[in-house]
């Protein structure tokens, strides 16, 4: 078991270099907004995927995306603050706004945590619409990134994006990592054995909303340009395209799904109508013939054994 | 007081709607324990073949109210067939799964729509109207056409109703409803039950689209603006029930109307969400929900 | 010599909206016991079951642990007193392994590493388990996974083990095991056990003590050998099974 652990983490570690090399020669064109692109893509992918280790669809990390992204627009546009101040604020404050949210909202499971997730995304997306300062219905302009990283920022994005990816690995692998599939397997026995299992899911809420936060932060300033329907349900339902496709099981998943579905959707010429096609028919094919996703279908190949999905009991 | 006469005069209009469609969604959710976020396409698939078909019929030969007629009948019976469809090949395998039902509707909602938009185009249309006039009832104005429209969308959810208090195959839906395993014990069918409830929903749906054709600006994702307000009504009044979906749609059509003239459209669909998050925060099963 | 009172049920109390599943029941367990509960099917065992360790409250009564209200307590602080449960259906982890369910167990009493991992091996050697830890749960059979529903609890080294019919579905040798397991979990670790069992043989095997119940409310308390014997009991019993 050790040796096997090393070699994984050998190529994951040479694997990483690989891609943080490539993207060094990204340059500022479409190929640069591809990767980060891709990048954001796997990582709002990796933060919704923690969530669904407790159970739960996290359709509300629109809502934490768009928080992200306001907060870190307003440090960079309205506050003059540098960077890596705008990042950390915008992780923070969606980490925080997580914290009430979710200490209210986990109390339900399921379906009406699913719902209540929905609505609070629609909710929010409303409240950006009203607010002057951020440019209500119109937006708010003009977030760049810092002029040192202006021709490395696809650089810069891969290397917070595989930094993200190793600490939510390193969490899911940890103690706490398996508290939380024991809540998702039984959460009375767990809440039986002593653990505060309601601050247990919020604590893992909170830990994918400090990520959406930063996706929120980097896609702003890769966009320039953010606006309430940036962050609406239709977000959460792409991030959802990811998942199924790349298969749940993983963090692998949401890598494979992200990258294939972002990249295939380029290639079609994805932009109008084309787009909600094929993101729509991917989540149905998915569910319908791919349950473990592109992860179940690797397996399969290496002739591994499907891993056991510990189903959510509701 | 005229304001008043008003404000009830659009409640009642807007709320005929939302209860054929709610009727449907809460059909669906009690027997099959299915989340079915694509139904309003079926709304809006009624509603584009109509707006596709009534310019192509009309003709001094044929009048208006043969084209609409027609349409509408064409129209509702394809959206069925496709009911169908969709029921034997995608949410049969997700009776009483509410979080795998959802997720293959949510993506189901999101091809289709891009399909309409597709074929369809981003133009909206608006069709003539079928009837000429206006009246005002109770100091409120409101033309001829929405008033019969709505009176038929009445009849015909009074009519669904009775069928589902009166008849065996109602009396089945709401025993597989309550306890689809107790139902099953006492011998009723539960693939036929189910799926007789879901081309009901579907005819309701597919009902509401024909009868809003003349009245409505017509567009790709006109389904979905109702199918959010159709989910907040049944939330509210309760997953499963059909008082509840009658109560939720009459209180949303309130708000609507209410909240659209007092204060901006958005801001009334803003307090829906938001009563939606507090019912589901603190009462789940909704205002009739039972356990 | 007192025997010190480890659990003490004053009037307890339980209604659903219009059903009163217990009644008015007072019992208590000493220090050291084995105290079975026992009545017919919907007597109230679960009920008072789940009251006890906190699944739902009392609606009313007061519930006393090592002299502390415990009343209005939920399970997890139930557990930090000294009160662990079992549970009879959806008892384990299915899905993770058998050292995981274990393990698991183990956060809310122990806080370092080496520490949870010995006490993993110890917990598992008691219940007979050391061959499977690497085991899923859920594909073992079923003798092994009540062992798993038990070795969870008992993890936690509780001063109060409370088993929910830890017996069902194990076949007479399965059941002396557990049985012996019992009595050397009391000894050793100087636990205590609130048992509710159906299986009347081992009930009387095993108890120290026996509560019976019927239609919520307290028949009769006492060793097995006046309970066996006690009129009330076995008319409660005959008449059920008429």
């Amino acid at each position: 078991m050790g040796n096997a652990r090393g070699s994984t983490t050998l190529y994951v570690a040479l694997l990483s270099l690989l891609v943080l090399g490539g993207s060094l020669f990204a340059g500022t064109g479409f190929a640069a907004s591809l990767v980060i692109w891709v990048a954001i893509n796997i990582l709002l992918a990796a933060s919704f995927r923690f969530v669904q280790l407790i159970g739960e669809l996290n359709f509300a990390i629109a809502g934490f995306v768009g928080v992200g992204a306001y907060v870190a627009g307003v440090c960079t546009t309205k506050l003059g603050l540098p960077f890596v101040v705008a990042l950390v604020s915008a992780a923070l404050a969606a980490t925080l706004l997580s914290l009430i949210v979710g200490y209210i909202t986990l109390r339900t499971k399921g379906p009406y945590f699913m719902l209540i997730s929905f609505a609070f995304t629609e909710v929010l997306r409303m409240v950006y619409t009203q607010i002057d300062y951020i440019g209500s219905n119109s937006g708010m302009l003009g977030v760049f990134p810092p002029v040192l990283l202006t021709d490395y920022y696809p650089t810069f994005v891969v290397a917070v994006v595989l930094l993200s990816l190793i600490v939510l690995y390193k969490i899911e692998q940890s103690d706490f990592g398996k508290v939380l599939v024991a809540i998702r397997n039984n959460d009375a026995i767990v809440q039986t054995v002593g653990i505060n299992v309601h601050l247990t899911k919020v604590s893992c809420l909170a830990i994918s909303s400090f990520i959406a936060g930063i996706c929120g932060a980097l896609l702003a300033h890769a966009n320039n340009v953010i606006s309430p329907d940036d962050f609406s349900f239709l977000l959460a339902v792409y991030t959802l395209a990811y998942i199924k496709v790349g298969g749940e099981s993983h963090i692998a998943g949401p890598i494979l799904g992200a990258s294939v579905l972002t990249l295939l959707a380029q290639v079609a010429m994805g932009f109008g109508p084309f787009e909600h096609i094929f993101y729509g028919a991917a989540i149905v094919i998915a569910v319908l013939l791919m349950p473990d996703g592109l992860v179940g279908i690797i397996r399969k190949f290496l002739g591994l054994p499907p891993k056991p999905q510990a189903a959510a009991k509701h | 007081m005229e304001i008043f006469g008003q404000l009830f005069i659009n409640s009642l209009q807007i709320s005929a709607a939302y209860i054929l469609f709610s009727l449907g969604l809460t059909l669906i959710f009690g027997v099959m324990k299915v989340v079915n976020f694509a139904h309003g396409e079926f709304f809006g698939l009624v509603l584009l073949l109509i707006a596709i078909l009534v310019p192509w019929l009309n003709s001094p030969s044929v009048p208006l109210v043969v084209a609409y007629g027609a349409s509408g009948a064409v129209s509702i019976l394809a959206t069925m067939a496709c009911g169908w469809f969709l029921y034997h090949f995608a949410f049969k395998k997700f009776q009483r799964d509410m979080v795998g039902s959802f997720v293959l509707s949510v993506g189901l909602s999101l091809l289709i729509q891009g399909l309409f938009l597709e074929f369809f185009g981003g133009v909206p249309i608006k069709l003539p109207d079928l009837i000429e006039g206006n009246l005002r009832i109770l100091g409120g104005a409101i033309t001829t056409q929405r008033l019969v429209l709505t009176l038929i969308a009445l009849l015909v959810a009074v009519t669904m109703c009775w069928l589902i208090a009166a008849t065996k195959l109602g009396k089945s839906l709401r025993a597989v409803s309550e306890d689809h395993e107790a139902a099953m014990l006492q011998g009723i069918p539960y693939r036929k039950t189910a799926l007789y409830g879901f081309l009901i929903a579907t005819f309701l749906a597919a009902i509401a689209g024909a009868l809003l054709a003349p009245v409505t600006v017509i567009s790709a994702n006109v389904g979905s603006d109702f199918l959010i307000k159709g989910f907040i009504a049944i939330v509210i009044g309760g997953l499963g029930s059909i008082p509840g979906s009658i109560i939720g749609s009459i209180l949303i059509a309130v708000i609507e109307s209410v909240g659209g003239y007092y204060f901006d459209p958005s801001l009334a669909t803003l307090a829906m969400f938001v009563i939606t998050m507090l019912v589901l925060l603190v009462r789940p099963k909704g205002i009739m929900g039972n356990g | 010599m007192t025997t010190e009172i480890l659990l003490k049920v004053e009037k307890l109390t339980r209604r659903f909206g219009g059903l009163t599943a217990v009644s008015n029941l007072s019992f208590d367990v000493q220090k050291g016991e084995i105290l079975g509960l026992i009545g017919p099917n919907g007597a109230g065992k679960s009920t008072t079951f789940n009251c006890v360790s906190g699944f739902y409250p009392a609606s009313e009564g007061r519930i006393e642990f090592l002299g502390e209200d415990i009343s209005k307590m939920n399970t997890a602080q139930v557990c930090h007193k000294g009160l662990v449960r079992t549970f009879q259906h959806d008892s384990l982890l299915t899905d993770m392994t058998v050292y995981d369910n274990i393990l698991i167990a183990t956060f809310s009493t122990i806080s370092v590493k080496n520490e949870r991992v010995r006490r993993v091996h110890e917990t598992a050697e008691i219940l007979n388990l050391s061959d499977h830890l690497q085991e899923i749960a859920g594909n073992l059979p079923h003798g092994l996974q009540r062992m798993v529903s038990i070795a969870i609890a008992f993890a936690t080294r509780p001063k109060l083990l409370c088993l929910d019919e830890p017996l069902t579905g194990l076949n007479q040798t399965e059941v002396g095991g557990a049985l012996a397991i019992f009595r050397r979990i009391r000894d050793e670790f100087k636990l205590s056990i609130l048992l509710v069992e159906h299986n009347m043989k081992a009930v009387m095997e095993i108890c120290d003590r026996i509560v019976v119940l019927d239609h919520g409310i307290f028949l009769a308390a006492g060793s097995p050998l006046e309970i066996k014997q006690n009129p009330a009991v076995i008319s409660a019993y005959l008449g059920k099974r008429a």
